[in-house]
């Protein structure tokens, strides 16, 4: 098996208090509630893309860092990428869109929906970035306790070692539970030339 | 990717509490879906493969060694994963253990009632490490959590983790119970058939859900004692996402023909003896299975599907439908599509309505779900390997 040293080539870090760029501090939030938070941020890095308002809040999270990230890179985001792939964990799983859905089936207020309930899996953030930026390759999603550094490079690795046309993979921890956000999203390299940070414990650590 | 053994698996079902009894039930032709009327409190009837009343309750009781309360949920996986290491004959208290669960939503019910559990059984790596923990296992387990192909996703988990020189086995688990939480949803999305489920047939008319778990432990050593010519092995797996849609399948099969091309590469087409579908008898599932293989040039293959006789059992599917088509390559069968007369998919593909037989020696999983996720295995007997 080869031994890979995946680099991260940008990462973005966003909380209900922050958004971060590759350690750079983009916005800080003192006053909006978590969801205006959210929208301030699709103005703030003028996107277009209306699906976003559609989306529950765990994805609208990841899919803003994960813009964030990408738009660093200067990748053209609308061409198809077949050799990326998308590997994230978490904590709650989907469980604050199952809360949601929950109370649309109690039995004095039984109106469930479909645009509610297809949230209600884990691994739907996935999807939803795959979509946003045509990304063919494996998507994967792990439930964890808490994110940790030496399984997230593990699965980098044996994703990369098991996928020969796998590059790049986006991904990490992206977690939204009862108004509490915690995204860590990295855009890493099975190699590249320069300065990039290695993605080792370290780094990680240093990250979330 | 690591060539896996399998080296024990139980599947503990409404259809039966071993693997065999599970064979048994199949090769007379039972089902377990029937019609619930008023089930959950659910105002619309539905049709289900569901356990009996106190049935796990009764199983648990029987076989547990300890007090310690546990879901519903959580004593399925705890069954099937114990009958599978019993099969295995390993000691699961060891740190060269790795449990990995696949399930779409664990302990979901909670929600609704929450029945004297703390609030912390809500997440699924806590169910996962209760499991673990009851067979004194002192990892952190995985958690595989990727909707429907979840079952095949943690057998590639499992080929991915033994790399790792900590571990020698994996003990793969797929288990879901189903729940009004889980009913309603799939009844507002209009995906349940009104009737038993027709995979394949011209006619379908939707899909029923089921509840289930399953194990296997794998080990990647080929001089283990367990593993000989008639062992089953993983050769491959391969995910692909269809970057189309989050709750529909892809018009051309996209990631799902991309996940059987990665996976059949310099494969012999002709070594294999069975395409085991997701075939779940939505109209656009069965149609694009149909196109994907098609376009992998496997339209000669016998496709079957499974879920006339338990349904689709969500994050166990993946691992019950392994391990039965495991069993019918070694007894030179294979499986009839059960519900099914008259077979129209949007690409011509041949459905064994009645059983058949052959002498083949490999078959290729395919499995596909919300996300857009697609995923391909690969397995065939040891002796059967060229």
């Amino acid at each position: 098996m080869k031994n890979i040293q995946p680099k991260i080539l940008s990462y973005s870090r966003l909380t209900n208090q922050q958004l971060i760029l590759n350690g750079e501090t983009l916005l800080s939030n003192k006053e909006l509630s978590p969801n205006d938070w959210l929208s301030n941020i699709y103005k703030y890095i003028k996107m277009d893309y209306p699906k976003f308002f559609k989306m529950d809040r765990l994805s609208k999270a990841g899919i803003l860092a994960s813009e964030i990230a990408m738009n660093h890179l200067a990748q053209n985001s609308s061409e198809v990428k077949d050799n990326w792939a998308i590997c994230c964990f978490n904590h709650a799983a989907s469980l604050d869109d199952d809360l949601a859905y929950q109370k649309t089936i109690e039995p004095d207020n039984f109106y469930p929906s479909p645009s509610v309930f297809v949230y209600t899996l884990a691994n739907i953030v996935t999807g939803e970035i795959a979509i946003k930026y045509k990304i063919k390759g494996e998507t994967s999603f792990y439930v964890s306790e808490q994110f940790s550094p030496t399984l997230y490079i593990e699965s980098v690795q044996n994703i990369f070692n098991d996928s020969p046309d796998i590059d790049y993979i986006m991904g990490g921890w992206v977690e939204y539970l009862e108004n509490h956000c915690d995204v860590l999203m990295m855009i890493v390299a099975r190699e590249c030339d320069g300065s990039s940070l290695d993605l080792n414990e370290e780094n990680l650590k240093k990250l979330i | 990717m690591k060539v896996l053994y399998n080296i024990g698996d139980c599947i503990f079902s409404p259809m039966g509490s071993t693997t065999s009894e599970n064979v048994q039930a199949l090769s007379e032709g039972h089902s377990a879906l029937a019609y619930y009327d008023g089930a959950f409190n659910l105002p619309e009837p539905f049709f289900a493969s569901l356990f009996e009343k106190n049935h796990i309750e009764h199983t648990f009781a029987n076989r547990a060694k300890e007090a310690f309360r546990y879901t519903r949920f959580e004593k399925i996986a705890i069954l099937a994963a114990a009958g599978a290491i019993q099969n295995a004959d390993i000691d699961a208290s060891r740190k060269e253990v790795l449990f990995i669960l696949s399930t779409t939503k664990g302990n979901i019910e909670l929600l609704e009632n929450q029945d004297g559990f703390e609030k912390e059984r809500l997440f699924l790596w806590r169910s996962a490490q209760l499991i673990a923990q009851y067979f004194g296992n002192p990892n952190e387990p995985l958690v595989v959590s990727n909707a429907c192909i979840s079952g095949c996703a943690a057998q590639i988990a499992a080929a991915r983790a033994l790399t790792n020189p900590q571990y020698k086995y994996a003990v793969v688990i797929g288990a879901d119970v189903l729940s009004k939480f889980v009913i309603s949803g799939f009844q507002s999305f209009k995906a349940l058939s009104p009737e038993l489920c027709h995979p394949f047939d011209a006619d379908r008319t939707g899909l029923n859900l089921g509840e289930g778990a399953a194990a296997i432990v794998y080990t990647h050593f080929d001089n283990h004692p367990k593993v000989n010519a008639n062992t089953l092995c993983l050769l491959r797996g391969a995910i692909c996402n269809d970057a189309n849609h989050i709750s529909g399948p892809s018009r051309t099969a996209e990631g799902l023909f991309a996940a059987i091309e990665k996976t059949m590469q310099n494969f012999d087409k002709e070594s294999i003896a069975f395409i085991n579908a997701h075939g779940t008898a939505t109209r656009y599932n069965d149609d694009m299975e149909s196109i994907a293989i098609q376009r992998a040039q496997l339209s000669a293959c016998p496709v079957n599907s499974l879920k006339g006789y338990y349904g689709h059992a969500l994050g166990a599917a993946g691992v019950i439908e392994v391990i039965l088509s495991a069993q019918a390559l070694l007894q030179n069968r294979i499986w009839k599509t059960r519900g099914t007369q008259n077979t129209g998919t949007a690409s011509p593909i041949r459905v064994p309505l009645h059983e058949e037989k052959t002498l083949k020696t490999a078959f290729l999983k395919i499995i596909s779900g919300f996300g857009g996720g697609n995923a391909a295995l690969l397995l065939a007997q040891k002796g059967g390997i060229r």
